[in-house]
């Protein structure tokens, strides 16, 4: 039995190292990615009744920055472990766009100063290619991950519109001026109480819209209805949009199978959080 | 002649991964460690697709658990993961679900359970019984909920107690898992008395994790189970003792993440690994362990992986 018996010729050794060789192999750095790191929180600005902008400065920075519509996981310590996404990253300072849902945002609101933890980047990033242009669709929170990306598209000239839907005007504030001042481009808003902008929801907007960009890559951001609204407005025209999913995320490695998305056996936070519609939609119809 | 020829038609067969563990057959040695998905049949579908020979429940309690708040995994800078999610789990009414989805796959499934008392674990086996399983695995050896698995696992004479009760009320194969105690191989020993058809050695080890920063532990338990490569050599010392002393068969676990570290085990004296958290940085982990143990098997010029099962006991 090979090594066991303790005979073997130089050249069975050789061919042994040969085969070794050729077998997969995997680097243990891989291992090393996605632990805390921490950050200090430099400021939270409040843009609206709704919406508030948390800046946080890397004080270790991640192993490799975040991409469009990655996640980070953010260490609250003595609260909440939440998922996050990257609204904007520039000097290794993350902003993270969100509204006050639970223990976990309500603390990370009043955190101005504190230094807290900070794991990722986690799930796949969204590669933007140049052979199309896009129309970026997003409803409340859901605006986080598309502000990277409007940023990143307007830069490369490749945006042909945004359209963002919340509740009322109030909740809007400063909102679009937000918007504007990251990414340099405005986007077209919505209030489901026709106090300001469109009068209706983003995906009413989207409907009329959407089929004049014809070729288009469409992306859309926000809760699960959202997106199956819009999911279904698409796979009619023969298109497959890219949905941006929110989940509730655990751990963020793939293991915990909180995020798993039904019987498709996907996770949201390895496979995702951006799919393609056809992949997700039995899902976010069920 | 006639040696070329053997030798030139035996590099043509492909060789045989197949084992067969507590009398079940799998068609290669690798499951998943019970923790990972395993707790929806969501999850189920994921861990049949990254290609498992048989899944392993998320440890199941009668009742349902909620578990510790957020954070109950993370990465460690040292390697490895530490967790303390406090056996959160659907409870039994769940099991029929998760057996029904991997059997729709035909995909051997087993139901790690853990209880208070012999009583709660003759429950939930009696349970996985009737919805099908193919067999149980007692968690004997969770390292982070109190009243749940170490205690029991580090008293030899409660690990009989608790096997013998579900071994002599229930028909399918019964796994014990075991933890790293000092009287590992005696509780081993009590297993296999007591009626376990094969012993899962090792569980997480209870470890904590503090920050820096914030200058208090990470998890919201305090204390969780290492977990990933550091724990790696401590499972094979463990796979060789047992093994040497009773000849039993073992399914290794704790920080495989390629083929070598399985086929370790292997030579340690396990018949199968489980592999958990190297799926949290490659989930092409499991086809390349098979790939790379079919190569290894050849290098050793056998033609069935269970030839080099226990193999450093005959060195």
């Amino acid at each position: 039995m090979g090594f066991l018996a303790g005979t073997l010729s130089t050249e069975a050794y050789e061919e042994i190292a040969y085969k070794f060789h050729r077998l997969p192999r995997f680097s243990i750095e891989v291992v090393r990615s996605g632990t805390l790191k921490h950050a200090r929180v430099v400021r939270v600005r409040k843009l609206s009744r709704r919406y508030l902008v948390a800046d946080l400065k890397l004080i270790e920075d991640f192993d490799v920055p975040p991409g469009p519509a990655q996640f980070i996981m953010i260490w609250i310590p003595g609260v909440d472990y939440i998922p996050m996404s990257v609204a904007n990253y520039e000097d290794s300072t993350i902003s993270i766009f969100f509204s006050i849902r639970g223990e976990g945002t309500r603390a990370l609101a009043e955190s101005e100063g504190k230094i807290l933890g900070v794991a990722g980047p986690f799930g796949k990033a969204l590669p933007v290619s140049s052979r199309y242009e896009y129309v970026l669709v997003a409803g409340g929170t859901g605006l986080a991950p598309i502000i990277r990306l409007a940023k990143e598209l307007n830069e490369l000239g490749l945006l042909k519109g945004v359209i963002w839907g919340t509740r009322t005007a109030e909740d809007a504030g400063d909102v679009p001026s937000y918007f504007k001042e990251v990414t340099g481009y405005s986007f077209s808003l919505c209030t489901e109480d026709c106090s300001m902008g469109f009068c209706g929801r983003a995906t009413d907007l989207a409907s009329l819209v959407i089929p004049r960009f014809k070729e288009c890559e469409v992306i859309v951001a926000g809760p699960n209805d959202m997106l199956a609204a819009v999911a279904n407005l698409e796979l009619v025209l023969g298109r497959d949009p890219i949905l941006i999913m929110e989940s509730m995320v655990e751990c963020g490695l793939g293991l915990c199978g909180s995020c798993v998305l039904g019987r498709t056996g996907l996770t949201l936070c390895k496979d995702g959080p951006a799919f393609r519609a056809s992949q997700v939609l039995d899902y976010l119809v069920k | 002649m006639c040696l070329s020829k053997i030798k030139y038609l035996a590099e043509g067969l492909d060789v045989s991964l197949e084992v067969t563990v507590a009398s079940l057959k799998l068609k290669h040695p690798v499951m998943n460690a019970s923790g990972i998905l395993g707790n929806t049949p969501g999850g189920v579908i994921r861990l049949i697709k990254l290609g498992f020979s048989a899944v392993v429940t998320k440890t199941i309690t009668p009742e349902p658990r909620e578990g510790f708040k957020p954070p109950t995994i993370v990465k460690l800078p040292t390697g490895g993961l530490i967790n303390a999610v406090g056996l959160a789990n659907p409870g039994k009414g769940a099991i029929k679900e998760l057996v029904a989805t991997a059997k729709e796959f035909q995909v051997p499934i087993i139901v790690s359970i853990a209880g208070k008392s012999e009583l709660e674990f003759t429950d939930v086996a009696a349970e996985a019984q009737r919805a099908g399983a193919d067999a149980v695995e007692l968690n004997l050896s969770c390292p982070h909920t109190e009243g749940y698995g170490i205690e029991l696992g580090s008293d030899p004479r409660k690990v009989r107690e608790v096997v013998e009760a579900v071994a002599s009320t229930t028909s399918i194969p019964v796994l014990a898992k075991l933890g790293v105690t000092d009287k590992v191989v005696e509780s081993a020993g009590k297993a296999l008395e007591a009626g376990a058809d094969a012993l899962v050695l090792i569980n997480t080890v209870k470890a904590m994790y503090i920050d820096v920063y914030a200058l208090r532990p990470v998890l919201t338990a305090k204390y969780g189970g290492l977990s990933g490569p550091p724990i790696h050599p401590i499972a094979v010392r463990v796979i060789y003792d047992v093994y040497k002393e009773y000849g039993a068969e073992i399914i290794g676990v704790g920080g495989v993440f390629d083929w070598k570290t399985a086929a370790e085990f292997i030579v340690a004296g396990a018949k199968a690994v489980q592999v958990g958290t190297a799926l949290a940085s490659n989930e092409k982990v499991v086809e390349e362990i098979v790939s790379g143990l079919k190569e290894w098997v050849k290098v050793h010029n056998v033609r069935n992986i269970n030839e080099l099962v226990g193999a450093a006991h005959r060195a």
